[in-house]
């Protein structure tokens, strides 16, 4: 029937996946995503100016986790070690020793020693640092961390109410659709680019309010397609034997014409959240986006603009930014290759 | 010398699997002679009727041998421009779905005149003075009014007389007909068997019939040739393999017709479903504010009892409003009058309280294919009352529940894991009848359950339903446009015409002693094959 355990799919499901697998692109495409997705989530871990672990004087310290003041160490101060320091380090590795990250600076931490910002490749800086001296490839994997997770709340906020709306459109019809058509098209007509510009005049946009705003203006993606599968299938005989047995509307519509619905919706998802990471680069690449000094894919590309005698900032923005988009949309075409039961057997012909 | 020569053909499907869809197939047809091809969904008939004009998706068919020679021209492998002087001109074809064989955005005019600018290079006055001369051929009523027509405008029978024309159009020496009546309700079928018998007397033309229905075949024929799998069992003369057919599959296939008496049943049972004249309207047009434009009167004052553990036929042609007063026994539409079931009036019940009831009460529809979700699996869509009804206490007892039906259905319980498209029309409908019996209901409507199945497929389903009946003392509505069927089940029959019932009574005395003229019609159409005027 359904649901046994998490981890002990149904036939049903293992064919899903088994479709999912056949689909080489689409899978390679997931996996190098989810390690991407994997690695910018471990950001912390991998590009940090703190160690992972000190060891001084008998005992272990974590600085990413906890701060500690300099004098833990024997230093003079009673603010924050500074693990740069060549000072400090050498206070702790006279009775212990200290695990740096494999990048030893955060999307903030400024590059000591470099002769003139942005600076090139090099062993130190593996893409070079920007404009304010800070480096590149640890400004990548948070501006990715924001950017995705960003992406995966918007694209299911947006997702969540287009289907409910377009799904209460479809499966009453009539008035309800009417009006609710009429709304949409007044409030698809405002232009988002605009709003955001104005409200960035007096708010300082923070990621919660910079989501909240975004959500308003996307849900509409999906109402539409949502819409017309319920508008065709709440007069299917099936739908019509699911009433005769006795289900609620709502029962009718999420076990009955949801999944039906679903397949178009997840065709567009993929195309939804590489919209929201689109925008949300645009908006950081005019300025418009996440407050100054975040992490951004956007913001990287705009110093790429600005110092073109640096090409490296220009090329790591694109390259980045164009291969997360590729990868998203292929895995987002396997997955929708494998929910669809229809597409899995050929045809026979008579 | 022959018109046509099939010999020892051979179509097969290239693909991942690739498929044989017929193998071996020789047959010979004459001028003035009507070749039937006869055979169950899938026994490569329409295949093989179909690679004699070579219409088939080339290069995913082929044919790794044989040969079909049309007055001694050879057609696999002809060159392009030879073909299509061919098709239209000497071989004319018509098919099953005239709807969807005519092009909806073009006039009547327009489509068959297109087949005479191309093959005669008609034009102008000429060509319309020879489009309503077909027009008057295929005994279309006022042809000058129905020049500038859509196929949407007209009937399902005016639609394929028009199909006739354009295949007649440039008087072809081989017509083949693709299940040409199939879709037609039996008193229009039964207009155009005769149209196209008179077609042939005055034309001389070669027919090639492709039917499953023996009925068809047995009216059109002189020559039947009988395939399954892809091959051809059986060849002769209509009268010598009709009356002594000499292969198992034909002798199962001329069997397989519903027949014997409807299951033993008592007609003094207790009343369990009783309507008082219940009309149900349809609203056509008008806007929010406005009133409608029309209203359609789907079922006018029907009136029907039907006791315990008995089966009423409802019988009548499309439009009839067979279908409406099985939805609105269930209140599956809306209507005005009286419904009582088991000495309960259900038409003033709230939907909630309705919902309680809806467990007793299921419907079975026609569409195999369409009444199945197609993104649960069997065993969701089976198991999907209990979850609505909360019968069951726990997954496994559910589970044993849907074993049980599916395995009462003659279906292995298997099957729960799989999806509706992996499974044949009979196989779904079996699905359908498990869906609503696991709710153990006592009234049950079949919309026309048998009509899109193979005859011996229809059979099977009939027996089943007649064993249920006698196993579960289920009361049935069973609605079809198939005497035949009807007969084979219903105890008691009502006839409808535009939504009225003319003519009600037991099944024996209204098939054997039909009282209205309408359903003598109905009877001499479905029986006979003969129309009525």
């Amino acid at each position: 029937m359904s649901r046994r355990g998490w981890f002990r799919l149904s036939p049903i499901g293992q064919r899903r996946l088994a479709q999912f697998r056949a689909n080489r692109r689409g899978f390679v495409s997931f996996w190098l995503f989810l390690g991407v997705f994997c690695i910018s989530m471990a950001a912390d871990l991998i590009a940090n100016h703190r160690p992972l672990l000190v060891r001084y004087d008998g005992a272990f310290y974590f600085p990413t986790l906890v701060s500690y003041p300099e004098t833990t160490f024997g230093g003079f101060f009673e603010t924050e070690a500074d693990y740069g320091d060549p000072a400090v380090v050498e206070l702790i590795e006279e009775k212990g020793w200290l695990l740096r990250a494999p990048v030893p600076y955060r999307y903030d931490s400024v590059v000591h020693g470099v002769e003139r910002a942005p600076s090139p490749p090099s062993r130190q800086n593996i893409l070079g640092t920007d404009d304010q001296s800070r480096d590149v490839f640890a400004r990548v994997i948070y501006g990715l961390r924001l950017s995705i997770l960003f992406g995966l709340l918007l694209t299911v906020s947006a997702s969540a109410i287009g289907i409910t709306v377009g799904a209460i459109q479809g499966y009453y019809g009539g008035g309800i659709d009417l009006v609710g058509q009429r709304l949409i098209e007044v409030w698809n007509g405002l232009p988002l680019l605009y709003l955001l510009i104005i409200l960035a005049s007096f708010i300082v946009p923070g990621f919660w309010t910079l989501l909240f705003i975004m959500l308003l203006f996307s849900w509409m993606a999906l109402v539409d397609i949502v819409r017309a599968e319920f508008y065709r299938a709440r007069s299917l005989d099936y739908v019509r034997a699911a009433r005769a047995l006795g289900a609620t509307d709502f029962t009718v519509m999420r076990r009955h014409i949801l999944p039906n619905a679903m397949v178009s919706s997840l065709a567009l998802m993929p195309f939804v959240l590489s919209g929201a990471l689109t925008t949300l680069t645009a908006l950081d690449f005019l300025g418009f986006g996440l407050p100054p000094g975040s992490p951004s894919l956007g913001e990287l590309l705009a110093q790429g603009k600005n110092n073109l005698q640096a090409p490296w900032l220009g090329i790591t923005g694109f390259v980045v930014t164009g291969v997360i988009l590729t990868l998203l949309i292929f895995a987002g075409e396997a997955v929708r290759d494998a929910f669809d039961p229809r597409r899995a057997s050929q045809v026979p012909i008579e | 010398m022959t018109l046509l020569e099939v010999r020892d053909l051979g179509v097969r499907f290239r693909g991942s699997r690739e498929v044989i869809a017929a193998e071996g197939v020789s047959f010979t047809l004459d001028r003035g002679e009507t070749l039937a091809i006869v055979g169950e969904s899938g026994s490569g008939k329409s295949v093989t009727a179909l690679s004699i004009p070579q219409l088939l998706p080339y290069p995913k068919a082929y044919h790794p041998k044989g040969s079909i020679r049309f007055e001694g021209t050879e057609m696999i492998g002809a060159r392009e421009d030879l073909l299509l002087t061919l098709r239209g001109k000497r071989i004319g074809m018509i098919f099953q779905e005239p709807l969807s064989s005519l092009n909806p955005l073009h006039s009547i005019e327009r489509q068959i005149g297109e087949v005479l600018q191309l093959h005669e290079g008609l034009s102008g006055a000429a060509l319309r003075r020879r489009i309503l001369d077909l027009l008057h051929e295929v005994r279309i009523k006022e042809p000058e009014m129905r020049l500038q027509s859509f196929p949407h405008q007209l009937s399902g029978g005016q639609r394929q007389r028009v199909m006739i024309a354009m295949a007649i159009a440039c008087k072809p020496d081989l017509l083949i007909a693709d299940e040409p009546t199939t879709a037609l309700d039996v008193t229009v079928q039964a207009a155009i068997l005769k149209l196209l018998g008179e077609l042939q007397a005055a034309m001389g033309m070669a027919i090639l019939l492709v039917s499953h229905d023996l009925a068809v075949v047995r009216k059109l024929a002189n020559r039947v040739a009988v395939m399954r799998h892809g091959q051809i069992v059986e060849q002769g003369q209509i009268r010598d393999v009709m009356e002594a057919p000499q292969h198992p599959y034909t002798q199962q296939l001329m069997a397989a017709e519903p027949k014997g008496p409807p299951a033993p049943s008592r007609l003094d049972a207790p009343i369990l479903i009783r309507t008082e004249g219940i009309s149900v309207d349809f609203p056509i047009g008008g806007g929010w504010f406005s009133k409608p434009k029309r209203v359609v009167a789907a079922v006018r004052h029907v009136s029907i009892d039907v006791p315990e553990g008995t089966t009423l036929g409802v019988v009548g042609e499309s439009g009839s409003g067979k279908t409406t007063l099985g939805l609105a026994l269930l209140r599956l539409v809306a209507s005005k009058g009286p419904i009582v079931v088991a000495s309960e009036r259900i038409d003033h019940l709230a939907r909630d309280e309705m919902r309680r009831l809806r467990r007793k009460l299921q419907i079975v529809f026609q569409d195999p294919f369409g009444s199945l979700s197609p993104r649960l699996s069997v065993g969701e869509i089976v198991g999907e009352g209990l979850l609505i009804h909360r019968i069951g206490m726990n997954e496994e007892e559910r589970r044993q529940r849907v074993t049980a039906a599916l395995s009462e259905v003659g279906l292995d319980p298997e099957a729960m894991e799989r999806y509706p498209h992996e499974f044949s029309g009979g196989q779904r409908q079996r699905i359908g009848i498990a869906r609503a019996l696991i709710l153990d209901p006592v009234f049950v409507v079949l919309d026309e359950p048998t009509s899109a199945l193979d005859v011996s497929i229809q059979v099977q389903i009939v027996d089943l339903l007649k064993r249920l009946q006698v196993q579960r003392n289920l009361t049935f509505m069973f609605i079809s446009h198939d005497l035949r069927v009807v007969r084979a089940v219903a105890h008691q029959v009502v006839v409808m015409k535009d939504g009225l019932v003319v003519e009600a009574g037991p099944t024996e005395r209204v098939m054997t002693r039909p009282e209205h003229p309408y359903t003598r019609a109905l009877l001499r159409a479905a029986v006979d094959l003969e129309p009525v005027d």
